[in-house]
């Protein structure tokens, strides 16, 4: 069909929020979304699971790792 | 009744009108969206279109339904994604500008009702132009699909907006700069970038025009200095 939606290359995006202005900003999830803009809208109705005080997103690819991932010996 | 009175209920009539249609075509495609994140997000907006137009509803008072006509593009349900994208998201935009105006009356109560819908709406608008950034480049005949289904629903969407202008002078909320009492109210729409005109993902002031044209000839691009960020706003066929 003409229509069809050839999905773009999404991003991963890691979802932080916190309740109230004192808690840490904790981590809630992940979603795929292919711009930053679709990143917020997504983040918002997917993780609407509490009166959030706050939100964010982050590229998942914009996270400096510091200890990289390894599995116990 | 004063002019005023009157000129509010049918302002909210339609609004009410054009809502119920969205939510409608939002549930429709809530289980049908290209994506998980697409699909759940729509289903959250029908919910809450649901309720704009219930608040919408009641603003409108006794008005009466007749001569009430929603922009074209929301009586039907889209065949595609991209008629959605592009239909439905000029008209929100269209619907949006006049909730900009109505959230900006100096009469309490009406922004009282109207600020919880004018947040949401926010993130519709961001749902829609975080899509039509992914449509208007897409090479493939999606793309082509939604840039033609855009320019009718901009059509749609503009013809839709001349019928509000009576009642939003009025209401001394006149939507473009060149209407006769636009001195006389809220700020006209002018100038792509407003003092009020803040970033749809940070909220900075610090704006730039980018392209006084966006994706099309309703739409202006901004790019934001702080976050460096782009999207579009809608913009009146009288601003510079």
């Amino acid at each position: 069909m003409s229509g069809d939606i050839v999905e773009s290359p999404s991003s991963v995006y890691v979802v932080f929020a916190r309740l109230h202005p004192t808690d840490p900003l904790a981590e809630l999830g992940t979603l795929r979304a292919s711009n930053d803009g679709l990143a917020c809208a997504y983040a918002r109705t997917t993780y609407d699971e509490d009166h959030w005080c706050e939100m964010a997103v982050v590229p998942r690819a914009a996270l400096i790792p510091v200890i990289e991932t390894r599995t116990r010996p | 009744m004063t002019d005023q009175a009157q000129a509010l209920e049918r302002v909210a009539a339609e609004l009410a009108a054009a809502k119920e249609r969205v939510a409608r075509i939002f549930t429709d495609w809530s289980i049908r969206g290209p994506t998980l994140e697409a699909s759940t997000a729509l289903a959250a907006m029908a919910q809450e279109a649901a309720g704009h137009a219930r608040v919408c509803g009641r603003l409108a008072g006794h008005c009466p339904p007749d001569n009430l006509r929603p922009p074209q593009g929301l009586t039907t349900i889209p065949s595609s994604w991209p008629e959605l994208i592009a239909t439905v998201g000029t008209a929100e935009l269209a619907l949006g500008l006049l909730l900009d105006r109505l959230v900006a009356s100096e009469d309490p109560p009406i922004r009282r009702q109207l600020a919880k819908m004018a947040v949401e709406e926010r993130y519709h608008r961001r749902f829609f132009l975080g899509w039509f950034a992914e449509l208007e480049n897409d090479p493939s005949p999606a793309g082509a699909l939604f840039t033609s289904a855009r320019a009718t629903g901009e059509a749609d969407a503009l013809a839709w907006l001349d019928r509000m202008r009576v009642p939003l002078v009025q209401l001394g909320m006149p939507l473009n700069a060149g209407d006769p009492d636009a001195t006389a109210g809220g700020p006209a729409v002018g100038p792509s970038i407003t003092e009020d005109t803040t970033c749809v993902h940070c909220d900075s002031r610090e704006l730039a025009i980018v392209s006084e044209f966006g994706g099309s000839l309703m739409t202006s691009q901004i790019r934001c200095r702080s976050c460096g960020g782009y999207f579009e706003r809608v913009r009146w066929r009288d601003s510079r």
